[in-house]
């Protein structure tokens, strides 16, 4: 018998025309991809950078208060004292305001930054004896100049033993601001009950985003592609970016494969005329590790020119 | 603004420093790679909140690490934490502690003897800072209050208290290599280079000669054990400070330290010294 003539290729072939013209187009749907991530590992927490103590040595703080020990003995107890708590692994600089003359002119005393000498640089402060007036605001301004130059401001500890009986040079407000916006922290420790400037009570604090988070934040986006689902139709794959406007893409099951280390694939279905939204959780360093998804379905955006085309 | 209820709790100190940063930090706005507007623990969208929980979480984590290290960014980092879940009470602490500018007031006191200083530990260097500065009484002889004679060494402190005793520097045309020994091993003293001052004492000491004008000679070994004794004690040697200061008390008995110029704890340890001594202290 002879064959039928749709039974042959011709046959398959406009089986296969009438099925695509019966059909229905696949129709739009939208996928919008977020994903909310935690630190990256980064080092393990180092040591500080500098330790700098600031001691006024002028010749008011030596008077003795209602003749007991002077503001210096104080000064000198207090500075040996911290610094002798200074592990030996820890800088430390010791700087004396009122060391020389001539008076309100000279430049601060500068001993180290001193690797495990700490206990060196406390002796050296029990020692100082003052000469002429000096001024605070200078000091600070040049410990803030080096700090900055050396670029060790952030992890600096600044601590100034004074009774602010200023006797020269500016107000330490602009020095003290100047000093606290390279990053370091600044400690007053009062002596004599003397009277700290209203401007260094609330002074302008360093804003921004701070390094040691920045370092471990992975700035770049996270990809994603949209394919085909491993048991559904075929689907060309397309590329977006998570976080930007939704993608436009065909209806129908598909997985969603996202450039996360270790990657991540989710399944999802997209609805023909609906706005589908992952949302993705990552934070690999939380312990135990937390990685999760939300998908939530959401009108399609209303002006469809504000979506991405498949890429 | 959430930052308000957030000072409602905190004493007022922490009200001015969160005030000040709130309007430097732009209140709460995400950092980057976080979701805008920043989630938080009291959100009504459940992924959001658990965001705001874990991330608050890890930064915390983060900036008690950063503490010790970086306590400026751990400052900001606290903030951030507070923004994120107002209700962490570690967050409010965190914040308190890092502030970049803390004033401290401590009670002087005074008392006769040395504390024994805590071992090294950064982080609670900075947390004694209100604690009370402890202000050694020295301990001074009766004779102590008299002038010395002759100048006083300068980083030793350093003055004979003989009467008629020679300066402790021999004169120029008189001097020997140890002057000059001494001389470096005192500016190494002065500069806190300890180590290498003590080399240099040792040196002198032996190379003091046995002959010639002996009250000189003596003179020159007491400088160099008190120059070895200051910087053994600075060195934490005390044992060998000790041993330094009793040679020089056994070469002059009646040496005494320039206590003006001179470290208390380094005259504590000659005084003890000298307490040790034959005869006891005089």
């Amino acid at each position: 018998m002879r064959p039928l003539p749709w039974r042959g290729p011709l046959g398959a072939l406009a089986l296969l025309g009438v099925a695509g013209c019966l059909a229905p187009p696949p129709q739009n749907a939208w996928l919008q991809v977020d994903v909310a991530r935690g630190l990256a590992s980064g080092p393990g927490a180092a040591l500080p950078a500098r330790v700098d103590v600031v001691m006024d040595v002028t010749p008011s703080m030596a008077a003795a208060v209602r003749g007991k020990s002077s503001n210096l003995d104080a000064a000198r107890a207090g500075a040996a004292q911290l610094l002798r708590s200074i592990p030996p692994d820890v800088p430390a600089t010791l700087v004396a305001f009122g060391t020389r003359a001539p008076a309100c002119e000279a430049p601060p005393l500068v001993l180290g930054p001193e690797s495990g000498r700490a206990a060196v640089l406390a002796v050296r402060a029990e020692e100082m004896s003052p000469v002429a007036e000096a001024s605070l605001a200078s000091t600070l301004d040049s410990v803030a100049t080096a700090l900055a130059v050396e670029k060790v401001a952030e992890r600096t500890r600044v601590v100034v033993f004074t009774d602010f009986a200023l006797k020269c040079g500016d107000d330490p407000c602009k020095a003290g601001e100047k000093l606290l916006a390279t990053g370091a922290t600044l400690d007053l420790v009062v002596l004599g009950g003397g009277q700290v400037p209203a401007c260094l009570r609330s002074p302008a604090l360093l804003s921004g985003f701070p390094t040691s988070v920045s370092h471990r934040t992975d700035a770049a986006p996270v990809s994603f592609r949209l394919v085909g689902a491993p048991t559904g139709p075929p689907r060309a794959p397309a590329e977006g970016i998570a976080g930007e406007r939704p993608m436009r893409a065909d209806a129908g099951p598909a997985t969603v494969e996202l450039g996360l280390t270790p990657p991540l694939d989710v399944p999802v279905v997209l609805s023909a005329g609906s706005l589908l939204r992952l949302r993705v959780i990552d934070f690999p360093e939380a312990v135990p590790p937390v990685r999760d998804w939300l998908v939530e379905t959401a009108a399609p955006p209303a002006d469809p020119s504000q979506t991405d085309s498949p890429q | 603004m959430r930052l308000c209820g957030l000072i409602q709790q905190f004493p007022l100190a922490l009200c001015a420093v969160l005030f000040a940063a709130h309007e430097s930090l732009a209140e709460c706005e995400p950092w980057p790679g976080e979701p805008s507007p920043l989630p938080t623990a009291s959100s009504s969208d459940e992924f959001s909140t658990r965001f705001a929980h874990l991330r608050a979480e890890e930064l915390a984590a983060l900036a008690l690490d950063l503490e010790p290290v970086a306590p400026g960014d751990a400052y900001r980092v606290w903030l951030h934490v507070a923004c994120l879940d107002s209700e962490r009470e570690d967050a409010r602490a965190g914040v308190e502690r890092t502030a970049p500018l803390r004033v401290h007031a401590p009670e002087v006191v005074r008392q006769p003897d040395a504390v024994s200083a805590a071992a090294p530990d950064v982080a609670s260097a900075f947390g004694r800072l209100d604690d009370p500065i402890i202000v050694v009484l020295a301990t001074r002889g009766p004779d102590a209050a008299k002038p010395m004679a002759g100048p006083p060494a300068r980083g030793a402190g350093v003055a004979p208290h003989a009467a008629g005793a020679a300066p402790l520097a021999a004169p120029k045309k008189h001097r020997l290599a140890a002057d000059g020994l001494l001389d470096e091993a005192d500016t190494l003293v002065r500069q806190a280079h300890f180590e290498e001052a003590l080399a240099k004492a040792t040196e002198a000491r032996e190379a003091v000669p046995h002959t010639g004008n002996q009250a000189a000679l003596r003179q020159r070994r007491v400088r160099a054990d008190v120059i070895a004794g200051t910087a053994q004690v600075a060195l934490g040697k005390d044992a060998d400070a000790r041993a330094s200061f009793e040679r020089a008390l056994q070469t002059d008995p009646s040496l005494r330290l320039d206590q003006t110029s001179t470290s208390p704890k380094v005259v504590r340890a000659f005084d003890a010294a000298r307490a040790a001594a034959p005869g006891g202290a005089r």
